[in-house]
């Protein structure tokens, strides 16, 4: 019998190695697996690699990640939120690299890091420092360069519905990124609202099939707040 | 702000109804973070514009009333927002597919600088304060005017040039600009932005006149459509 849901933050983190590529879901902090990186935290993995579109806000969630000094570079879209303090704090210092990558870009390398997918052109960023170093190409008259896939060792997300086989359902816009990351990593750790039975989902509604997961944790937050 | 032109600046809501009054029924539009958010506002309610936020939500409607609010559910400016009857939502990369893929009609983005040959920086790297942060934008600059909607696709694809953003922009003389595109140029001339003395410009002649201020050292911030926002982004 498949059975990918664990009974605890420790089995749902086993194995996470020190130098992982984690790919954290979330767009600010919706749909962002706040408990996961509370596990992982927890677990201490270190020198790390996070790629998430955001930075995190305060000191919870990401940001509380990145305060344990273990994360040695973020890939991210938009590290510049409401309340950005432990970020900016540790990238003035120097003690965070950051990839500042265009939003459809990144979303587009994870993507095709799912689809087996090593590299793609696109227009997005022609001309500009963020296409500094990358192959240039004029295809039918339009300039593009060559951007390659983000894989992840780890991939963190979240989801409303789950069942032991690790099919999942999203609420609303917190589906975001969560789908794509769930695809391009080698180890897929869910944090869902509400496990149901094998069955209960409707097969036309799941965004996310089980093939891509490999562990779901039961974690019944309630509300996120918007940050 | 001293401003030194004659002309009545608008405020962010005159150009917010300004450029809903040009957006006619039917069009898929991505409004950016800021203050063009503002636009949906003002596109009635008979009128079926289905607007498109970044972060996986196609039909986005106004904000919901206090005791409705979908918490799970918000703009690419992370505001609570509600979803039209119609509406969908999608993952990221769907998200940023229909984006690039140039199925938008238009696309509605608060710019720091407008160029004379349309370039726009929505970002600088110049502040060593704050990291560099370019969001969506430059997938939406190089996405929604890419096509031609008549067949004749090459003789509307914009050069490459007006679709590439530059960022080098100076923070002392950055300024935040409205520009929105079309990918329909001959329906509705790309390019266009609701200026402060109110009339509608076409963006190559008001970078060109904004140029010409800054050369004459005159206070550039009269010919931009909007004044600079002190206040943090949020996105």
């Amino acid at each position: 019998m498949i059975n990918k849901i664990v009974q605890s933050m420790a089995e749902a983190m086993a194995g996470v190695r020190d130098g992982s590529i984690v790919l954290i879901g979330g767009f600010g902090s919706i749909g962002q697996p706040n408990a996961l990186i509370g596990g992982l935290i927890e677990q201490g993995a270190k020198d790390l690699t996070v790629v998430a579109n955001n930075s995190g806000v305060g000191h919870v969630g990401l940001a509380a990640l990145l305060e344990t000094g273990r994360v040695r570079k973020i890939v991210c879209s938009f590290p510049r939120t409401a309340d950005p303090v432990v970020f900016e704090k540790l990238w003035r210092e120097g003690r965070i690299e950051l990839e500042c990558v265009p939003q459809g870009t990144m979303a587009e390398r994870m993507r095709a890091a799912g689809a087996g997918i090593p590299a793609f052109y696109t227009a997005t960023a022609v001309g500009t420092k963020l296409a500094a170093g990358k192959e240039e190409r004029e295809i039918h008259g339009r300039k593009y360069i060559l951007e390659e896939a983000l894989y992840g060792d780890v991939a963190l997300v979240e989801a409303w519905q789950a069942d032991r086989w690790g099919n999942l359902i999203y609420n609303s816009s917190a589906r975001n990124f969560n789908p794509v990351m769930a695809a391009a990593a080698k180890l897929t750790i869910v944090q869902s609202q509400h496990i149901v039975e094998l069955g209960e989902l409707d097969p036309e509604k799941v965004a996310t099939p089980g093939i891509y997961v490999n562990r779901v944790l039961h974690v019944p937050y309630g509300e996120p707040t918007v940050t | 702000m001293n401003v030194k032109t004659a002309v009545k600046p608008m405020t962010r809501r005159e150009m917010a109804k300004r450029l809903a009054d040009d957006v006619p029924e039917g069009w898929y539009v991505n409004l950016g973070i800021g203050a063009p958010l503002q636009v949906a506002d003002y596109v009635p309610a008979e009128r079926e514009v289905v607007f498109q936020s970044e972060n996986g939500v196609l039909g986005m409607g106004p904000a919901p009333a206090p005791d409705t609010i979908n918490r799970w559910l918000i703009n690419a400016g992370k505001q609570y927002v509600t979803l039209r009857t119609g509406g969908s939502y999608m993952h990221h990369a769907d998200s940023f597919a229909l984006i690039r893929g140039g199925h938008l009609d238009l696309c509605v983005l608060g710019a720091f600088q407008v160029a004379e040959n349309g370039d726009i920086a929505n970002w600088s790297t110049s502040d060593n304060e704050s990291a560099p942060a370019v969001g969506g934008a430059m997938d939406l600059a190089a996405g929604a005017p890419h096509l031609g909607d008549d067949g004749s696709h090459h003789q509307d694809r914009r050069e490459p040039a007006r679709s590439s953003l530059q960022l080098s922009a100076d923070r002392a003389r950055l300024r935040q600009a409205c520009l929105h595109q079309s990918r329909h140029p001959r329906r509705h001339r790309g390019g266009l932005c609701g200026a402060r003395d109110g009339r509608r410009h076409d963006a190559r002649r008001l970078a060109e006149s904004y140029r010409r201020a800054a050369a004459q050292g005159k206070n550039v911030a009269g010919f931009c459509p909007l004044r600079a926002s002190k206040k943090k982004w949020a996105g």
